[in-house]
C-alpha cells in the first residue's frame, strides 16, 4: 500500500469543509420541510374525510417507493423541460429530499400517534378540549417523544441521501470529493475522507438525538 | 322538575350485536350521591360514557339541566368530539376513570391546568393558582411538579380528581376509581369522594367499594344486563334486597 497523502487532504480542508457544510445544509433544510410536510400528510391520513385519506396514502405510497436517484433525475432533467421550469440543482435536491422524507415522516408520526393509548384522547375529550387542542396538547407531544428515535434515523438517512444530489452537479461532499479525486488522482484519500465525514455526522446526530431524548423523557 | 340535574330516559346502546344498555332510566337530583353497583361487563361504564356523550346513545334521552343532548350528538356533520355544544356539556360534567388517564408528559399541576387554560381560556397564572388550590385540597401540595409516573396510584387518582374538579363541574362521574389501586391506597381516594359527597357535589359513582356505597351514598342502583334491576336507599337495598339478582349479587360479595 502506498502512503496516505494526508497533507493533500488537509490542504483541501477548506473546500471539503464547505462541501460538508452544503451537505448538512441540504439535509437539514429538507428535514425541517419534511417534518412540516410530513405532519400535514399524516394529519390528512388520519382525517375523517375519505378523499384526504386517499390522497395521503397515495402520496406516501408513491414517494416511499420511488428511488431517490430516479426521482432526482426525473425532476431535474425531465419535469423542468416538460413544464419549462427553472430550478437550481440545490433547490431540486431539497425538493426531492423533502418530499421523500415527508412520506417517511408521515408514517413515523402515525406510528407515534398509534402508540398512544386511546384513553388519552378520551380523557382530553372528556375535559372539553377541542379536537385541535387534543392533538396539539395531548397527542402530538407524546407522539413526538415516541417517534424521536425514528425521526433521528430519518435525519441521518437524509444526510446520506443527499450524496445522490451530486448527480445534479451540486458541490456537496460527494461531488466535491469526486472533483478532488480527479484533480489530485488520490481516490483512496479523498473517498476515505468523505466516508469518515459522513459517518462522523451520523454519529454526531445520533448523539444529539440521544441527548434530546433524555432531555424530554418523562 | 326543579332540582333535577340529570335525567336519563330509555337509554339504549349496542356495540355491534351486543345490546349493552337496554332502556335504562335514571334521575339524579342536585346534591345527590348515587352509587351504581353490579356485576362486571354489564354496562356501568357505558352508562357513564353515555352521560357525557363520549359514547353516542342509540336511543333515548340524556337530559342535563333541561337539555337533551342525544339529538345534539346525533346531528349530522358534526363528529362526536368536535361538537361545541357537547364540549360545553363536558365542561360541566367531570369524569374520573379507573385507569387515571393522566397525561404522562405533563406534571401534576400541568395536568390540572390544561382544561382551565385551553377550554375556559383562563390565563396561565390563574389556571395555575386554581390548580394548586385543587391539588392542595386533595392533599398533594408537595407533589405538584411530579410527573404521573413518579406518583403512586392513589396520588395519580387524586390528581385526576383535582383535574376534574378544577372545572367546577355540576355533576361528577366516577368509574370504579379505586379498582386499579393497591388495597392500602383505596382509602385515600375514597376519602376524596366522601369529602365531595358531604360538600354537596352531585355525583354518580360506579363502584365495587361497598362500604362507600353503603355509607356515603344517598341511593344505590343495582345495574345488571343493561338496566337498573333495583334501586333504593343504602340500608334498604343492603338489608332487604327485593330482586333475586340483587340478593345473589350481594350474597356473592359477602361470601
Ligand atoms: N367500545 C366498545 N366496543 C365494543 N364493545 C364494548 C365497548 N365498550 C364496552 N363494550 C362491551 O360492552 C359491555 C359493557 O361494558 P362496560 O364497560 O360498560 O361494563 P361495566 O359494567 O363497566 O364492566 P366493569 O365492571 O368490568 O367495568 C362489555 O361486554 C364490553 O365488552
Ligand atoms: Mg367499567
Amino acid at each position: 500500500m502506498v502512503e496516505f497523502q494526508l497533507d493533500t487532504v488537509v490542504a483541501s480542508g477548506p473546500r471539503i469543509m464547505a462541501a460538508l457544510g452544503l451537505t448538512i445544509y441540504i439535509s437539514t433544510v429538507s428535514m425541517l420541510f419534511g417534518l412540516a410536510v410530513g405532519l400535514v400528510v399524516s394529519l390528512l391520513r388520519g382525517s375523517g374525510f375519505q378523499p384526504f385519506r386517499l390522497l395521503a396514502v397515495t402520496y406516501i405510497s408513491i414517494f416511499r417507493g420511488l428511488p431517490l436517484i430516479a426521482f432526482l433525475i426525473w425532476l431535474y432533467f425531465g419535469v423542468t423541460v416538460a413544464f419549462n421550469i427553472q430550478l437550481s440543482p440545490i433547490t431540486a435536491g431539497i425538493v426531492v429530499l423533502t418530499i421523500q422524507s415527508s412520506a417517511y415522516l408521515a408514517e413515523i408520526y402515525r406510528s407515534g400517534m398509534e402508540a398512544i393509548p386511546h384513553t388519552q384522547r378520551q380523557a382530553a375529550v372528556a375535559l372539553g378540549l377541542s379536537p385541535v387542542r387534543v392533538f396539539t396538547d395531548v397527542q402530538f407531544p407524546q407522539a413526538v417523544r415516541i417517534a424521536l428515535p425514528a425521526i433521528g434515523n430519518e435525519y441521518i438517512g437524509l444526510v446520506k441521501g443527499s450524496a445522490l444530489v451530486s448527480v445534479l452537479g451540486v458541490a456537496e461532499l460527494m461531488r466535491t470529493s469526486q472533483q478532488l479525486v480527479q484533480f489530485y488522482q488520490l481516490p483512496f484519500e479523498f473517498f476515505t475522507t468523505a466516508a469518515v465525514l459522513y459517518v462522523a455526522v451520523g454519529v454526531g446526530l445520533g448523539r444529539l438525538f440521544r441527548i434530546v431524548e433524555k432531555r424530554i423523557r418523562y | 322538575m326543579s332540582g333535577v340535574v340529570l335525567e336519563v330516559n330509555n337509554l339504549h346502546k349496542s356495540f355491534g350485536s351486543l345490546h349493552v344498555l337496554r332502556g335504562l332510566n335514571l334521575t339524579v337530583r342536585r346534591g345527590e350521591t348515587v352509587a351504581v353497583i353490579g356485576p362486571s361487563g354489564k354496562g356501568k361504564s357505558t352508562l357513564l360514557r353515555c352521560i357525557n356523550l363520549l359514547e353516542q346513545p342509540d336511543e333515548g334521552q340524556v337530559i342535563f339541566e333541561g337539555t337533551d343532548y342525544v339529538p345534539i350528538a346525533r346531528r349530522r356533520g358534526l363528529p362526536l368530539r368536535g361538537n361545541p355544544q357537547l364540549r360545553q356539556l363536558r365542561t360541566h360534567i367531570g369524569i374520573v376513570f379507573q385507569q387515571f388517564n393522566l397525561f404522562p408528559h405533563k406534571t401534576a399541576v400541568e395536568n390540572v391546568m390544561l382544561a382551565p387554560m385551553r377550554v375556559l381560556g383562563m390565563s396561565k397564572n390563574e389556571a395555575r393558582e386554581r390548580s394548586l388550590e385543587q391539588l392542595e385540597h386533595v392533599g398533594l401540595k408537595d407533589k405538584v411538579d411530579n410527573h404521573p409516573q413518579t406518583l403512586s396510584g392513589g396520588q395519580q387518582q387524586r390528581v385526576a380528581i383535582a383535574r376534574a374538579l378544577v372545572m367546577e363541574p355540576r355533576l361528577m362521574l366516577f368509574d370504579e376509581i379505586t379498582a386499579a389501586l393497591d388495597p392500602e391506597l383505596v382509602g385515600e381516594v375514597v376519602e376524596e369522594m366522601q369529602r365531595l359527597a358531604e360538600g354537596g357535589m352531585t355525583m354518580v359513582v360506579v363502584t365495587h367499594h361497598m362500604s362507600f356505597a353503603r355509607h356515603s351514598s344517598d341511593r344505590i342502583l343495582f345495574v345488571d344486563d343493561g338496566d337498573i334491576v333495583e334501586e333504593g336507599e343504602p340500608d334498604t337495598l343492603f338489608n332487604n334486597p327485593k330482586e333475586p339478582r340483587t340478593q345473589e349479587f350481594l350474597a356473592h360479595l359477602l361470601s
